[in-house]
């Protein structure tokens, strides 16, 4: 969000635009690295622990999970508001930062857009798999069927859900793939092989790069851009209505939809950050992702986790001036009750150590930036589990309340999710631009001349 | 920056805006004697509404600075002109203080003896700490501001982003707290955590829009220099829908989850007013702080267009005007929506204090204004 000093370029290396196609493109023409297969290796182990996990669960049902009559939403409906919220940086950097015309976005839109998409899969497979049934997943979509009265309900946030995140995954995936194609054709006018030459030409749409093409291309995604934005603030909003409409303590707040969605784009920025730091290391990017990114980025999350530290006041201040018993309960039982330690965590994390990046010193240190983007990913992941576990455990009633303790087929699930969102990324990487060459060269320093190709 | 002065009032008008406040002071005083209730209302209407343009300015101020935003540099006096009026809302905030019997409840021992609920609330809502809380964060905010602004002007730029960033902090928890004081409390049974969120957005969409008028009051008068005008009209357009956008969402999300939910310690408030007359307002000042701004922006040609844009500010201002109205006034007057003298009175009287020191603030220290 800064430029600090203009002077300072964005891209080093003194890069020329054949540069630039030859450094993002060479990784896709090439054979993995051995670094690339033993990231694969993990990711797909993680993404078999993750798919026997649920085939059990499916076979034997959702009682083989910790969750019981009080305690309805446990590890599942956390891990998928964690993955909703991962997505939205994507959306963030590629639309809102194009309409802001904030040129650092260019190195890091394409693949924080492809973290999107695999984020929002993750994201969409726990509330399937809670189903118990997900065969009968369509269900959840309106349409005339011989079920008789059965029909969705309307005035269910969880029905909004199905919206909010199919519309949303539609149109980022759009987003995605209208942002690659002129980067297709750069592959395809580069491929030597018959079929790689026909895929990568089918794909890319008969792109020519005339002018017409490119004056068409910037206005679709002008377009594109303005209709993903409602979506960086919908998505969440809606997504923390399936607690805020309800009136259980601690889920019930107005201030809900943006506090989500601040927290959403925190949590989804810290994720970037991970990224496009192993990233950079890993493809040899680092003329690329230089740490003005890195520092534009740790100056959003610094920003965003001060909002989110001022929303858990808030929230607290409200549980007092609000005179609710039940409200103050909640509160307080999230700071000194059974999963005070997971508060402890959330605290720590999201509030605590992202106020270090205040310090240039830190900024500048690549490895604390890192160990502080994991620790957000961290905390966010247990500010849902909080704000889910804590309220549902102890209700109104205390003849009702119950613990909650996950089990090692929720764990596998959760591990799974990983895996398959890096599998996802590691497959991205390696089959497809992970940088935007065409709007890269557009913001490189114009000391060269030289045609790119 | 030569010495001229950036614009020069015509005296007829500094005159005129005089009378006006003159009038204002005297309707707001026989008010006083009349009917205190709605006086005390109007003047918090009055109060809140320069405090909130007095505000945005350090605000845009700081946010540009963070943001490394260049785009609006041609426009620096703007933000500064508005920013050097928080003395003025602070003076006023005084006057305030005054009124806090007929305009809060939780002032009066003999309700809170009776009411469990007031006396829980009691450590945070009593007139002494509405005083201090006051005088603390007039001194915090001003302190920050000047600060801000005198960094903004010279030195470093690594001095300006700490100065935005403290003001940020400042400014985010000073106001959260100060629109409970102020508004919520009002209604001391009710609370609602996105509140403060949306006296914010109201704050932000009137200061644009007056940045928006003045902005274009100094092109007219030739006093900006050489710029691409038209541009920057054009993006505080779109900044302006934004904002628009912003507080309508926040709106909706206060109105939908209350509603939703049903419960009775918080649909009281918008069962006031969506009663009766009261009823009629609330589209009204959603038509005139969103879908108004919010569809005409959307127009390019009227987004370069500084006549149009002088029309959509003034919108987006009245749109302001009534949704204080609609916060404040219906405690002092629950059953029907009443305007008349001792409203207009007192918001007369902090509007037009607003406008002359906005004016002469243009003729004595041009130097200061320059970014």
């Amino acid at each position: 969000m800064s430029t600090d000093s203009a002077a300072v370029p964005l891209i080093t290396g003194g890069k020329t635009p054949a540069d630039v196609t030859r450094d993002v493109c060479t990784p896709l023409e090439r054979r993995p690295t051995a670094l690339w297969w033993l990231g694969m290796l993990i990711a797909v182990t993680a993404l078999g622990i993750g798919v026997a996990s649920i085939s059990y669960q499916i076979m034997v049902g959702i009682g083989t999970w910790g969750l019981n009559r009080t305690v309805g939403w446990g590890f599942d409906i956390t891990n998928f508001v964690f993955w909703v919220g991962i997505g939205h940086a994507g959306t963030l950097i590629s639309a809102v930062l194009l309409l802001f015309r904030q040129k650092w976005r260019t190195s890091i839109n394409r693949s924080a857009e492809a973290m999107t998409i695999f984020a929002v899969i993750c994201a969409a497979l726990f509330p399937l798999i809670h189903m118990g049934r997900p065969w009968l997943a369509y269900w959840v979509f309106p349409y005339p069927n011989p079920r008789g009265p059965l029909w969705v309900n309307f005035r269910s946030a969880l029905l909004w859900d199905v919206f909010a995140i199919s519309t949303y995954f539609t149109i980022s995936l759009v987003f995605w793939y209208v942002g690659l194609i002129p980067d297709l054709a750069t592959v395809r006018d580069r491929a030597t092989g018959r079929w790689r030459k026909r895929i990568f030409g089918t794909l890319s749409l008969g792109w020519s790069g005339t002018a017409r093409n490119w004056s068409r291309y910037e206005t679709a995604c002008v377009l594109l851009a303005a209709l993903a934005t409602p979506l960086v603030v919908s998505v969440h909003s809606v997504v923390s209505s399936d607690f805020a409409t309800a009136v259980i303590p601690g889920w019930h707040a107005t201030l809900f939809p943006p506090y989500f969605v601040i927290g959403a784009i925190f949590s989804g920025f810290a994720m970037v950050l991970t990224l496009m730091l192993v990233a950079r290391k890993v493809m040899n990017f680092e003329d690329y992702i230089t740490r003005k990114h890195i520092e534009a980025i740790c100056k959003v999350l610094v920003f965003t986790g001060t909002i989110v530290g001022l929303a858990y006041a808030t929230e607290f201040f409200m549980s007092w001036y609000s005179g609710s018993g039940y409200e103050r309960f909640v509160f307080l039982n999230r700071v000194a009750g059974p999963f005070s330690a997971a508060f402890g965590v959330m605290v720590l994390c999201n509030v605590i150590t992202p106020q270090l990046l205040w310090f240039r010193a830190v900024r500048n240190n690549l490895l604390v930036v890192f160990i502080i983007s994991l620790m957000v990913n961290l905390g966010m992941w247990f500010e849902r589990f909080v704000i889910i576990v804590t309220s549902l455990s102890r209700d109104f009633l205390p003849s009702s309340w119950s613990g909650y303790v996950p089990t090692w087929i929720e764990v596998g699930a959760l591990v799974g999710s990983f895996g398959l969102f890096f599998t996802c990324f590691l497959l991205f990487c390696r089959f497809v631009p992970a940088i935007s060459m065409f709007e890269v060269k557009g913001v490189l320093e114009h000391k060269h001349s030289e045609e790119g190709a | 920056m030569t010495e001229r002065a950036l614009y020069r009032t015509q005296p007829r008008t500094l005159r005129a805006l005089t009378v006006l406040a003159g009038v204002g002071a005297i309707l707001f005083l026989v008010g006083l004697l009349v009917d205190s209730h709605r006086a005390w209302a109007g003047y918090l209407i009055g109060f809140h509404y320069v405090v909130g343009l007095a505000l945005a300015g350090p605000l845009f101020i700081a946010v540009l600075a963070l943001s490394g935003a260049r785009w609006a540099d041609a426009a620096a006096p703007v933000p500064r002109l508005m920013a050097q009026r928080l003395p003025l809302a602070f003076g006023l905030g005084l006057i305030l203080c005054l009124g806090i019997p007929s305009l809060y409840e939780w002032s009066h021992s003999a309700q809170v003896a009776q009411d469990p609920l007031l006396q829980h609330k009691a450590p945070w809502l009593n007139t002494g700490g509405f005083i201090v809380r006051l005088l603390l964060y007039f001194l915090a905010w001003y302190l920050a501001t000047r600060l801000l602004l005198r960094r903004s002007q010279g030195g470093t730029r690594g001095a300006l982003l700490r100065a935005s960033a403290l003001f940020m902090l400042v400014f985010a928890v000073g106001y959260s707290l100060a629109s409970v004081d102020w508004i919520e409390s009002l209604d001391p049974h009710w609370f609602s955590t996105i509140f403060a969120l949306y006296i914010l957005a109201g704050l932000g969409v009137s200061g644009l829009a007056c940045a928006i008028l003045i902005f274009i009051g100094l092109r007219r008068a030739g006093s900006l220099g050489p710029g691409r005008h038209v541009e920057l009209l054009d993006d505080l357009g779109k900044i302006a829908i934004g904002l628009t956008l912003f507080w309508a969402y926040i709106w909706y999300c206060q109105y939908m989850l209350i509603w939703y939910t049903d419960m009775p310690e918080e649909t009281p408030w918008y069962v006031l007013r969506l009663r009766g007359t009261w009823q009629s307002l609330t589209p009204a000042c959603l038509v005139l702080n969103w879908a108004i701004p919010f569809l005409a922006l959307m127009l390019r040609r009227l987004r370069r267009s500084e006549a149009a844009m002088a029309r959509i500010a003034i919108v987006m201002l009245i749109g302001h005007g009534l949704d204080l109205y609609l916060l404040i006034s219906p405690t002092a007057h629950p059953s029907d929506p009443l305007i008349g003298p001792w409203e207009l009175g007192p918001i007369l009287l902090c509007l037009s204090l607003f406008t002359l020191a906005l004016l002469r603030g243009l003729e004595r220290r041009p130097a200061e204004l320059s970014g």
